[in-house]
């Protein structure tokens, strides 16, 4: 008796845990009515059950969803009517009433199209829409190991191009581009989430310290929407980049609580490094290049010593610059770089009543970059809470709160070229004695493994608070105004300390040389804040078949910014680093600063329809700007679209055409605009101050200067504007498993800012003026592919887009030089201009009478015949002389079109592409995401582009074996030889250098498992999924010297490898 | 409710556009704006502040580097022909010049140019006392003339600039001012400038460094000594097609004001030479150019000790430091055998009429009884080197280094480390003006007295332990008073940003420059050296193999011996049109109407 009253007691307390626990995560309210099991099975077109479909209690937030076999089963009273619906197909209503089951065959949604897509200030429908725009999904940043939605976005969207240059947390440089170069002075989109443009967060050299999309929780985004024609005008004078719209998750009206946990680990492994020698490759490639010398130079070293070292042979070497140092194996990557463990959390709770709707989510991730010897990354934090409140019928609140916080450490220094390019690669890191080795012996100061370890640390950290309250007011039948402010603070401050590291010689003692010989600490803090106001009113009639729609509105915004920075000297290693530590001294230094800028406009956008078939949109915006002189602050922008939907036709619908489903031309041409390159107050002359040294003894006294020697703005300079035109069309073929999209569009850029070269006795840069043109084109597709067989459902997507654009007019831009040219007219930017070759000299005679014909003039100068160190002879470069006037030069002209350089391309990416590849079976889902560019011309740049650019660096080790010998005549590149002026002559700026940077690389790879619904609802657990997640794991190129294909053309700047993730996860749902 | 609504929504929409302004007129928060500046004499003195940091120094300013091309790389002093070279060009002793489409040197003086009639402008416009910016005008005139100087020295006649130019000025697109034109505004912005500018005795502590009168006369002395030579020497040789001619002869006139001024300036100026021999071993000469704080030298001297610097640019370890590797830099400037056999011995006269010279059997003989300048240039503090320590094995050793403006103690406690010297950079000194007073009495009157000889070099000739030059020393040993004055300023003025101008402005730049280019005595059979034993085979010392250009005869102080060929003479081709730069062809093309150079 007791024993079964007390296990009574425990079922009791066990159901009322357990009730507890259902209550908590599942909001379900127990009805008072009679219950009865109702069941259900959900089967598509051919009969094949739906799994995952939602069943929905109508005007509850009660419900289920489909097993394996597609089946359901429900508690109802007999009342309700279900709402069943899944993704792709038509939603269905059935009421129970007087039923005891059903079956429900779900139709595939012929409107599909019917997905909303959000435009500037508002949304639309993309089967009406008239404009061009990508919408990437959530679907691209879930379950993807990244942690940065700008790097998830590469490659997805086919007129934006994200470029990076580095895969370091907190160090990628990205870049983003859409359609294209529009001028001169760069552009960057405009970012705009949950409709209020961001932060405008720049530091004094105007790099981007506010972190809001890239440390966003890539868990909390929606959608992204790209627009990219002339319909981003809505957002006027900072559209002509194209504008980012992101939207972020909401809570769904009534709806129980979801909750959903995610977290991956990541082991990050190196990929390609610097192709940086080692000692023996290093010997070798002095061995080769001497071995073609008349009068050989060894720099520091002997011959035999070279061979010495090329045998790998360790121990002190008697050295004419150095005395005898010890050289042996110094390979830094060894020593600076491992696998390191990163992280990542997403926490999100959502739901909704009749009357609010909910989010909140939290994140935190711990980026780390490869660095074996500090750390080095970036650590994120995100919490978020979306939250909409219906106070009636007729008004909405609307009050979502951010906060974004991201603190990236680095070493204070090390990472730059100092750690493998910079010196030759044979000072290991430490001596016998346990000490920081000094390179060269005695006299050297620098050491990256020593430096990263003890060096000091860079801290930078941004805390960015964002609220925006907002109402949606229904005044009348269809007439809507809504009120947005949105403030956005960000606090950025970094801390920088280097500390002093003494080295020492291989013998154990003090070397003359130290890291950071002064050690200091400085301080910034950047403090931004940024209000926006926006209020608009809405308009929709249908009056028959007509459909008009309108829409006006005003906003405000102003960016307040100020600074503070203060340095001081002489911090001591003792563990604590800040300002208060280091002795005041008058080397200590500080600045202040403060600036703002506003923006005051006025826009407004006409839609019209007649029956989904006949489109028209005409938008407009007038911006005035705080960054022009009164009278030319303001300037107008607009778009006008049109688009013809042919299936909507009723000739096209009475062919009856079973392949096609959908069909739509569209048209567009707008203006935008863009202040790129302007300052905050560029029409004002405004006084330098600074202090000037003078004295006896010196000390400072004020020192002032007109900036820009008094050659400011005028008061007419106004904004570039760019005239946008657009053509696409849209298709959807057997029942919308195939689709796809082509879009052809031309910008001109007309009254480009520039800088007007005036002869220098004017004695400055001409202020910018309105005086340059610049014309591109382009075209971007896509096309998809969706299916299933069986149980099988799988996908194929695959986008391809190119721009091409010429400078038509920039006053004074006429000459060019050999290599990359910014600006020549007539050319894109950033054309290649290149000595077109005709092999190497493989008899003395073709080197005699080259230099009968060229010798002593243009370029040959300096490579006088009677001069062995620079004398040309067997296995150098023969240039062509394009022109023939009989010498051989650097320098062209592009209105003669005179010169021996050849146009070779420009530096831009092209056909650039994304490849998606999804499919899922059983609860296993597979995807594969390759990016790439398919055309981009480079030349490297910087030391190591060849074989000694300098004698006293590391050297480049893919060029060993592909040089000019006398046992390898037909080589692809020139003779190596260690007088640089030559070198240069045979490689730089010649045709065989440029190289084409094709590449395709796999930024994502994913499998994942989702656990059957049939063993997780035992423990109460909604969905569960694992996955493993890699990125960048594998990649073809054309580079072949060796580097990175993401990386640029610096082959100084870039020793920091890029790395391959491997990433396990989880997704939980409750 | 719905009325209300309403009106809450327009009312807000009022508000809103109420506020406009707010939004859009926004002025600089951290700025001074020109429209409210110049109104204040210490307003006028900050902005002259500013043009003291244009004057080539140690520090590197606007992308054109510092003094280093400046100094005598490539010249016929020096055995270093491959680093930096006259004004940037690497191979212009060799007459090797790249025509550049951009020349900073052009670009950047003309913006120095603009910021002093800046300055000027607003001077005019000053409402209050102008007595009270006089001395700010004077030394805006001052930096203008300099600038025009350097242009004129490396262009010849360029276009004058004294407005503050718009778009549309004329000048933009005129035609090139003769280099006579040029030569006249320099010398009416100096005369000027003068008259209202401080003595230097009456400049504080504060404003060391500041233009002085003295300085400026000084400065003045040097542009018509510089001008007067060259058309007596060189004439109208390298002026650009269509330059219009000189209006009349001043070669005289300019002398004769060259000897006024500096005779001025060695009266009143209270100035004199840094000579501290009796405590520094004689090595005045190597410590002079160092001065940087008292542990700079074994007396602890710092700059308040030097009263030899007319116009100096000032540097300081905590406030300025020098930002450039002086010591690695200039080190670099290796002497060439022509200066090794310039210096003079002790008694006054050359390696190869005195008895007191030594020869060249070992590598430390030929530093004996020899000028102070050549221990001080060579050897810094160091003592002389032992026989058989110096190797010629590497190829790239010729010799012997450099150690003017080397930091003492460089390598051996890094008092100072690469960067961090920060000693003041001798813009005028009083020896130049010694110098500049003898030779333009010299190019006047074809003649010098004992007495002015004595009021001038024999001062330097004192502190080198040189005996005095006289009319009887000249006389007594066939030598050629002009030549030992020239011979006196090259000694003097070594690596100090004269050497080409001074060749050029006698004329005389291609014979001199195209000559073989040696270092190192190795003598042979007949003569021993460390180098070459008595068979004439090279010694453990020397590697001729290393010597691309082997080795050439040469007139030494003991007759004809071998030397190592820096590079020969045959690899130079300097010539008359050489004597001036090219114009920068992107200039040519932004101005049709500009010329360029003969030769170009």
């Amino acid at each position: 008796m007791m024993r079964s009253k007390f296990r009574l007691e425990k079922e009791k307390i066990f159901s009322f845990k357990k009730n507890l626990m259902l209550l908590f995560f599942l909001g379900i309210t127990f009805g008072a009515f009679a219950q009865t099991s109702f069941k259900g099975k959900v089967t598509d077109e051919k009969g094949e059950p739906v799994i995952g479909a939602s069943i929905k209690v109508k005007g509850t937030s009660l419900g289920t969803i489909t097993d394996f076999s597609g089946a359901f089963n429900l508690n109802v009273t007999g009342q309700e009517t279900l709402v069943i619906s899944y993704i792709g197909y038509a939603s269905q209503e059935i009421s129970v009433s007087g039923k005891k089951s059903i079956s429900i065959q779900l139709k595939e949604d012929q409107k599909a199209l019917d997905e909303v897509v959000v435009v500037g200030y508002g949304s639309a429908k993309k089967s009406t829409l008239t404009g061009s725009l990508d919408q990437v999904s959530a679907k691209a940043f879930e379950g993807r190991a990244v942690t940065n939605p700008l790097v998830a976005l590469q490659g997805e969207a086919p007129g934006l191009v994200v470029t990076r240059s580095s895969s370091r947390p907190g160090h990628e440089n990205i870049a983003m581009q859409i359609r294209g170069a529009t001028s001169v002075n760069g552009v960057s989109p405009l970012i705009v989430i949950d409709g209020v443009p961001i932060i405008d967060n720049k530091d004094k050299d105007n790099n981007s310290i506010s972190n809001s999309l890239s440390t966003m929780n890539p868990d909390d985004i929606e959608s992204v929407t790209i627009l990219k024609d002339g319909m981003a005008a809505i957002y006027g004078s900072r559209a002509a980049g194209g504008v980012i719209l992101v939207t972020t998750k909401r809570g769904t009206a009534s709806s129980k609580m979801k909750i959903d946990y995610g977290v991956n680990l990541r082991v990050n492994t190196t990929g390609i490094r610097t192709p940086s020698a080692n000692m023996q490759q290093y010997a070798t490639m002095w061995l080769d290049a001497n071995a073609q010398e008349t009068t050989p130079l060894w720099w520091f070293a002997a011959q035999d010593q070279m061979l010495k070292m090329q045998k790998g042979i360790e121990g002190i070497y008697p050295t004419t610059h150095w005395g005898n140092i010890f050289i042996g194996q110094g390979d830094r990557y060894k020593e600076l770089f491992q696998s390191r463990v990163s992280q990542q959390h997403t926490l999100s709770l959502s739901g909704g009543t009749d009357k609010t709707t909910y989010r909140v989510s939290a994140g935190y991730a711990n980026n780390q970059g490869n660095l074996a010897t500090a750390y080095d990354g970036q650590k994120q934090y995100n919490l978020k809470l979306n939250y909409d409140f219906k106070v009636t019928d007729r008004i909405k609140l609307i009050t979502n709160v951010t906060y974004q916080k991201d603190v990236t450490s680095s070493p204070s220094g090390g990472l730059d070229w100092s750690m493998t390019s910079e010196d030759p690669p044979f000072f290991p890191a430490k001596n016998p004695y346990g000490q920081w080795n000094s390179n060269f012996g005695n006299a050297g100061n620098r050491n990256a493994t020593a430096q990263t370890t003890d060096g000091g640390r860079d801290n930078k950290e941004n805390n960015l608070t964002r609220i925006d309250l907002g109402t949606n007011i229904e005044l009348l039948k269809n007439l809507i105004f809504e009120g947005t402010a949105s403030f956005q603070s960000n606090s950025y401050r970094r801390d920088v300390y280097n500390l002093t590291v003494p080295l020492y010689t291989w013998d154990g003692q003090p070397a003359a040389g130290s890291l950071n010989s002064t050690s200091n600490i400085s301080a910034t803090t950047e403090n931004t804040f940024y209000q926006n106001y926006n209020a608009l009113i809405r308009y929709t009639k249908l009056i028959g078949n007509h459909q008009f729609s309108a829409m006006a509105g005003v906003t405000a915004e102003k960016n307040q910014w100020k600074g503070l920075s203060a340095y001081r000297t002489l911090i001591p290693s003792n563990g604590v680093y800040d300002l208060n530590v280091a002795p005041y001294s008058t080397a200590a230094t500080n600045s202040g600063g403060q600036n703002q800028w506003g923006l005051y406009s006025y826009y407004s956008r006409l839609n019209y329809t007649y029956k989904d078939k006949y489109l028209l949109e005409v938008l407009g915006r007038s911006d005035g700007s705080s960054k022009f002189a009164i009278g030319s602050k303001t300037s107008n922008f607009g778009n006008v679209s049109g688009g013809w939907v042919l299936t909507e036709e009723d000739f096209i619908k009475n062919l009856k055409l079973e392949a096609l489903n959908y069909l739509k031309f569209k048209g567009s041409i707008g203006v935008t605009g863009l202040q790129s390159g302007i300052g905050l107050y560029d029409y004002y002359s405004t006084i330098g101050t600074g202090t000037a040294v003078l004295g006896t003894p010196a000390a400072t006294q004020p020192s002032s200067s007109v900036n820009g020697n008094g050659l400011s703005m005028s008061s007419t300079t106004t904004w570039e504007r760019v005239t946008q035109a657009n053509v696409g069309v849209e298709m959807h073929f057997f029942k919308n498993r195939l689709s796809g999209e082509f879009n052809y569009y031309k910008k001109r850029n007309d009254g480009m800012l520039i800088k007007v070269a005036y002869p220098s006795v004017l004695g400055g840069t001409a202020p910018y003026s309105n005086s340059g043109v610049l014309d591109t084109k382009g075209w971007e597709a896509v096309l998809s592919w969706k299916d299933k067989i069986g149980r099988f459902t799988y996908n194929v997507g695959f986008n391809i887009s190119d721009s091409r654009n010429k400078l038509v007019s920039l006053q004074g831009a006429t000459t060019y030089t050999a290599g990359l040219n910014n600006t020549i007219v007539g050319r894109p930017l950033g054309s290649w201009m290149m000595y077109q070759t005709a092999g190497l000299f493989q008899s003395q005679a073709e080197v005699d009478a080259y230099y009968a014909k060229y010798g002593g003039k243009g370029d040959m100068t300096a490579l006088s015949s009677t001069d062995p160190t620079a004398a040309l002879r067997l296995g150098d470069v023969k240039k062509v002389d394009l022109d023939g006037n009989g010498y051989i030069s650097a320098l062209g002209n592009a209105t003669t079109d005179k010169g021996d350089l050849k146009y070779m391309g420009d530096n831009a990416p092209h056909f650039i592409f994304g490849l998606n590849l999804g499919g899922s079976w059983n609860g296993f889902d597979f995807s594969a995401f390759f990016q790439g560019v398919g055309q981009q011309y480079i030349q490297r740049s910087d030391y190591l582009a060849y074989p000694f650019v300098a004698i006293w660096t590391n050297q480049n080790a893919s060029f060993i074996g592909k040089t000019w010998t006398t046992d390898n005549t037909g080589a692809a590149f020139p003779r190596m030889t260690v007088y640089s002026g030559r070198n240069n002559y045979n490689y730089a700026n010649n045709d065989f250098m440029l190289q084409n940077n094709r590449y395709i690389r796999l930024k994502s790879l994913i499998v994942g498992y989702t656990l059957p619904k049939a063993w997780l609802s035992k423990v109460k657990i909604e969905r569960l999924r694992v996955y493993f997640s890699g990125n960048d794991l594998w990649e073809s190129t054309s580079i072949k010297d060796g580097y990175d294909p993401e990386q640029g053309t610096s082959s100084n700047n870039a020793g920091y490898p890029f790395m391959r993730t491997w990433a396990f996860g989880l997704n939980i749902g409750f | 409710m719905k009325k209300l609504l309403i009106y809450i929504v327009l009312g807000g929409a009022l508000l809103i556009s109420s506020c406009r302004e707010d939004f859009l007129n926004l002025a600089p928060q951290d700025q001074l704006t020109e429209a409210a500046y110049f109104t204040t004499p210490d307003q006028f003195k900050a902005s002259t502040a500013s043009f003291y940091g244009k004057l080539l120094s140690w520090a590197s300013q606007d992308k054109m580097g510092n003094i280093f091309p400046f100094m005598d790389f490539g010249s016929d002093l020096s055995s270093n022909v491959k680093d930096v070279g006259e004004a940037g060009q690497t191979g212009y002793g060799l007459g090797s010049i790249t025509i550049p489409s951009a020349d900073y040197y052009w670009d950047n003086t003309y913006s120095y140019i603009r910021s002093v009639n800046l300055l000027l402008k607003k001077a005019d416009a000053y409402t209050g006392n102008k007595t009270d910016i006089k001395q700010y005008v004077a030394e805006a005139k001052f930096f203008r003339a300099w600038h025009h100087f350097f242009l004129l020295k490396r262009y010849g006649g360029v276009p004058v600039v004294t407005t503050v130019l718009d778009l549309n000025s004329p000048e933009l697109t005129g035609p090139r001012n003769s280099r006579y034109e040029v030569v006249t505004r320099i010398l009416s912005d100096l005369s000027e400038a003068i008259p209202d500018l401080p003595t230097e005795q009456a400049i504080s502590a504060a404003d060391k460094g500041r233009i002085s009168k003295w300085a400026a006369e000084a400065f003045k002395a040097r542009v018509e000594l510089y001008e007067a030579t060259w058309r007596k020497y060189t004439g109208v040789t390298t002026d650009f097609k269509g330059s219009a001619g000189p209006t009349k002869d001043e070669v005289a006139t300019f002398l004769a004001d060259a000897i006024a001024l500096t005779k001025d300036v060695m009266d009143n100026g209270g100035y004199a030479l840094w000579n501290y021999n009796t405590t520094l071993n004689n090595r005045s000469n190597y410590f002079l150019y160092n001065i940087d704080g008292t542990g700079s030298n074994p007396l602890g001297l710092d700059k308040n000790s030097n009263n030899e610097f007319i116009l100096q640019s000032v540097y300081d370890y905590t406030l300025r430091k020098s930002g450039s590797q002086i010591t690695r830099n200039a080190w670099l400037l290796t002497p060439s055998r022509k200066l090794m056999d310039m210096y003079l011995c002790t008694d006054g006269l050359p390696v190869d009429k005195s008895p007191l010279f030594q020869g060249y059997s070992t590598v430390n003989k030929e530093f004996q009884n020899r000028d102070y300048r050549m221990l001080s240039n060579v050897l810094g503090a160091g003592t002389l080197p032992a026989a058989g320590s110096v190797s010629l094995t590497d190829g790239v050793n010729y010799g012997f280094g450099n150690a003017k403006f080397n930091s003492w103690n460089f390598t051996v406690t890094s008092y100072r480390s690469d960067n961090t010297e920060s000693q003041n950079y001798p813009q005028i000194r009083l020896a130049e003006v010694y110098l500049i007073y003898a030779e333009a009495l010299m190019e006047l009157n074809g003649s010098i007295s004992d007495a002015d000889l004595n009021l001038s070099i024999n001062l330097i000739r004192a502190r080198a332990g040189v005996a005095p030059l006289t009319n009887a020393l000249v006389t007594a040993n066939g030598l050629n008073m002009l030549n030992e004055i020239r011979r006196e300023r090259a000694l003097e003025m070594y690596c100090e940003n004269t050497r080409f101008d001074d060749l050029k402005r006698w004329g005389i730049a291609e014979t001199e420059l195209n000559k073989d280019v040696c270092g190192m005595v190795v003598g042979g059979a007949s003569y021993p050296t460390d180098f070459k034993d008595a068979t004439g085979a090279p010694t453990s010392k020397y590697v001729p193999t290393k010597y691309g250009y082997g080795e050439a005869a040469v007139a030494t102080g003991k007759g004809t011996l071998n030397c190592l060929v820096v590079m020969p003479g045959v690899n130079h081709n300097f010539k008359r049109d050489n004597y001036l730069f090219p114009l920068p062809t992107a200039q040519l093309q932004l101005n049709s109407k500009l010329v360029q150079n003969n030769g170009y």
